[in-house]
């Protein structure tokens, strides 16, 4: 029997040496492809267990920072801009925002296998870079205290170089909601501000206005009865389109069908909706349309709105939208630029758009957007309603010049509002605490 | 005037066999304790790990005490390996499901008395090999019991009652029939070897021969896939043919038992939808990871995690892997402690069970002996390959527990059992 025990023992080794080759294969050659598959639960606390960047304003106060929670880490948010405005952070990924467009920077690369091993020995959290944004905490709080929880988004972005300085989404995900619950995840994580789609109605009066004046007409004498307005107006008053415009009235450019060629309107219309490339704001609104025409109507995003503004205010040229300024490595003082060049968009002639100034200036000093105006601030801008009467919409589509070719734009909307007052007061606070941001980086 | 000096050693001595057990014990107990160390400040100052080690600590003294009164010229390596597996897979069962280890601590217990018990009782090997019969029928009958009376501790609906519960407790008789089976095998083919070594195929496969030995042997699987402890059937069935080739020494058993084990396979396939689980998540286990499969491709992603060095002890996730502490005790091992970790265990393992072969090999003043030895061994490592090739997708899943590591009290107290035999056999009047 000692042979066949022998033999049985060899049959034994080899058993056990196959079942180690097993095992070196799957902890050794195995893990690539293995550990990166979705459904690795352990991807997700990896992810989590990794010390995201912070997420900086453009004066480096921090907006979104991370912090420890035993191995792994939460996400926190500053109290002036919300998961709305920067993006949401689930299971350690950065799925919409700022948090998602700049994900791979802010989770950082993993370290060469050795230095890795030595991180994983000491049981270092893997650290992501910090991110830079365009965005003022200082515009964001007035933003939001001017919204005030009210229902609806807007925009303020810096001329001439487009970086959005502020944006407010509501109703949106509060600074301790960063979890959203499942199913809610497309109504709640969607920021306003950019992608929403509100019925313009009266916002688009100065593509109407435009329009009019391409063609030759007599912006003053021509004259039909007012309609709605963002004012409170007779509607059986009958009013030239001039004044129309001053008051947001787009019932006489609707009905001025002999003087302006609805082609015409249309087109004007179209390409004041302004479409950025697809790299603008870093790829956050790759696979998104500003505008478009939902049952007949035309709806935009304030972002929209806010490049529209500020074509007019740069003589007749958007510029491209920017959010990301910078990055850094973690621990280093060098910051790397993420500001991407695209060239800028034309939209009217110079001529038209300072004629468009010029009037915009007059509906704050003397139209329907006076809430707007500020001491000692040039500002211009449109009050205008749009929606139905069930679901209106109150719109303020402004600017300001500054001293050094400087300037801003913003867009606001209020969501199942009329009132075009509280819009352009919202738009005119958004405006002076962009000025004083601007002015006071020199 | 001449000075007489002093007679030098010719030799320096070779250490003595306890003085290697003792050393051994001493290296085990170091290696649990830093990490017992780190678990215990993973849990922020917890002193339940040390209480658990101080049990293990405790049955190493008091067992190797008792082995050293009662059967001082035992094999050496035997008791440390046994002890540092056991102490190893307590430390892992602590670190996935704490409430459970103080439970195995006292099967650890339980485990090294009834080991101490099997080597002080001095006639259990002639007892053994005397009333085989009646000791692997009460086996079976208890094993039929579970037929009627018996349960499972988790309480799932459909899961299989394989245990008897008495007071909160719980006890596997199939446990205990691998034993017993292992040892009226032993006695009966040992009884049987001058006929079998000399009559060949006709001897072998002659139903006056062997018939009592196949009949018994059958009633055992039936009674098992019955139960649908296929597992256990299958590595009963494994044991059986390779006992039965080493008393034979014909490569044909080996052949028919293989042939047999396909028809099986394919009997069973056909039968049993939980083989038919068991091997389709096996062949592509991939389609169905979050779902019937989820277990096994858990079990791969621990390994994977695991690599060369392991995260460390608390510091992976083998918790994704259901009851992992039971049947894949193995992976969640690999996750910590990496190849080394597995390494480790497969050579200790491999070592325990080639030291069962050697003892058996010694004995050849008593055939029963030699095959009692192999058949544990046997026992022994096709279960922890079985398990081992099952967690790692070379086999299809088994559902046995990986001998002392798995949780498991009934399967402890087996290996500590098993364990008691062997050490017997190993020393010379044993």
């Amino acid at each position: 029997m000692q042979r066949e025990i022998k033999r049985v023992a060899a049959f034994l080794l080899v058993s056990f040496f196959v079942v180690g080759l097993a095992a070196a294969y799957w902890t050794v050659a195995g893990p690539d492809g293995l550990l990166q598959r979705h459904d690795n639960p352990r991807r997700v606390l990896a992810a989590q267990a990794v010390h995201r960047g912070d997420l900086l304003d453009r004066n480096g106060v921090t907006l979104a920072a991370s912090e420890r929670q035993g191995s792994t880490f939460s996400r926190v948010y500053s109290a002036s801009a919300g998961p709305s405005a920067l993006g949401i952070v689930e299971s350690g990924v950065g799925v919409s925002g700022p948090e998602a467009a700049f994900d791979a920077l802010l989770r950082g690369e993993p370290a060469e296998p050795i230095a890795q091993a030595v991180r994983g020995f000491l049981h270092q959290a893997q650290q992501g870079s910090d991110v830079q944004l365009s965005l003022s905490n200082d515009v964001q709080q007035s933003l939001s205290d001017a919204m005030n929880g009210i229902p609806g988004a807007a925009v303020v972005i810096s001329l001439p170089d487009g970086e959005i300085l502020g944006m407010v989404s509501q109703p949106g995900l509060g600074a301790s909601e960063a979890t959203p619950e499942a199913g809610d995840a497309n109504s709640e994580l969607v920021n306003l501000a950019l992608t929403g789609h509100y019925p313009v109605g009266g916002a688009l009066l100065p593509a109407s206005l435009s329009a009019a004046l391409l063609q030759g007409v007599d912006i003053v004498r021509t004259e039909f009865p007012a309609g709605e307005c963002a004012v409170r107006l007779p509607a059986s008053l009958v009013i030239s389109l001039q004044d129309a415009f001053l008051f947001g009235c787009p019932g006489p450019f609707a009905a001025a069908t002999a003087n302006i060629a609805p082609d015409a309107l249309a087109a004007t219309q179209s390409s004041f909706l302004v479409q950025p490339p697809a790299a603008a704001l870093n790829g956050l609104m790759t696979g998104y349309a500003l505008g478009a025409t939902d049952s007949g109507e035309q709806t935009a995003s304030p972002l929209a709105l806010a490049l529209m503004a500020a074509a007019i205010a740069e003589d007749g040229s958007a510029p491209a939208p920017q959010i990301g300024v910078g990055w850094r490595e973690p621990g280093s003082e060098d910051w790397t630029s993420l500001v991407t060049a695209s060239p800028r968009i034309p939209v009217i002639t110079a001529t038209t758009a300072r004629r468009l100034q010029d009037l915009m200036r007059q509906a704050v000093a003397e139209g329907a957007a006076q809430n707007a105006g500020r001491p000692r601030l040039d500002i211009g801008g449109l009050a205008a309603l749009a929606g139905t009467d069930e679901e209106p919409v109150s719109w303020f589509v402004g600017f300001t010049s500054l001293p050094g070719g400087k300037g801003a734009a913003v867009a606001v909307v209020l969501d199942d509002s009329r009132d075009t007052g509280l819009a352009a007061d919202t738009g005119g606070a958004a405006l002076e605490a962009a000025a004083a941001v601007l002015q006071g980086e020199g | 005037m001449t000075r007489t000096l002093p007679a030098l050693p010719s030799v320096i001595a070779a250490p003595r066999p306890l003085t290697i057990e003792r050393a051994l014990l001493v290296l085990g107990g170091a290696f649990l304790a830093v990490n017992t160390a780190a678990l215990a400040l993973l849990r922020s100052g917890d002193w339940t790990p040390w209480l658990t080690l101080i049990v293990w600590v405790g049955c190493a003294l008091i067992g190797q005490q008792m082995l050293t009164r009662h059967l001082p010229q035992r094999d050496p390596l035997l008791f440390p390996l046994a002890m540092f597996l056991s102490g190893w897979g307590l430390l892992v069962i602590d670190r996935l499901a704490p409430d459970m280890a103080n439970r195995q601590t006292v099967w650890l217990m339980i485990g090294v008395a009834v080991m101490i018990a099997a080597v002080r009782t001095r006639p259990l090997l002639h007892w053994l090999r005397r009333y085989r019969y009646t000791l692997l029928l009460a086996s079976l009958l208890l094993l039929i019991a579970t037929i009627r009376f018996g349960t499972n501790p988790s309480g799932a609906e459909g899961a299989p009652t394989l245990w008897i519960g008495f007071a909160g407790f719980y006890a596997q008789p199939s446990e205990l029939l691998k034993v017993m089976l292992v040892a009226f095998l032993a006695s009966y083919l040992s009884s049987q070897i001058p006929l079998l070594r000399t009559g060949g195929h006709r001897a072998v496969f002659n139903p006056r021969l062997l018939g009592p030995l196949f009949l018994m042997w059958g009633v055992a699987v039936v009674v098992l896939v019955w139960q649908r402890d296929l597992g256990t059937a299958v590595l009963v069935f494994a044991v059986f043919i390779l006992l039965l080739y080493v008393v034979s020494g014909l490569l044909s058993v080996l052949v028919a038992g293989a042939a047999l084990v396909v028809v099986a396979g394919v009997v069973a396939y056909a039968a049993f939808a939980v083989v038919q689980l068991r091997v389709d998540i096996w062949l592509n286990p991939w389609p169905e990871s979050s779902g019937r499969a989820y277990q096994i491709v858990q079990s791969l992603m621990a390994f994977a995690a695991g690599g060369v060095t392991g995260q460390g002890i608390g510091q992976g996730a083998p918790g994704f892997i259901p009851v992992a502490h039971s049947d894949f005790v193995f992976a969640a091992l690999a996750e910590e402690w990496g190849l080394l970790g597995v390494v480790v265990v497969l050579s200790f393992i491999a070592a325990y069970v080639l030291r069962a072969l050697r003892a058996g090999m010694a004995r050849r003043d008593s055939p029963f002996r030699t095959l009692l030895a192999v058949g544990l061994g046997l026992l022994i490592g096709m279960q922890a390959l079985l398990i081992m090739g099952g967690v790692l997708k070379l086999v299809p899943l088994t559902g046995v527990t990986l001998p002392f590591l798995s949780y498991g009290g009934s399967s402890l107290v087996t290996s500590f059992l098993i364990t008691g035999l062997l050490l017997r056999v190993s020393a010379p009047d044993g």
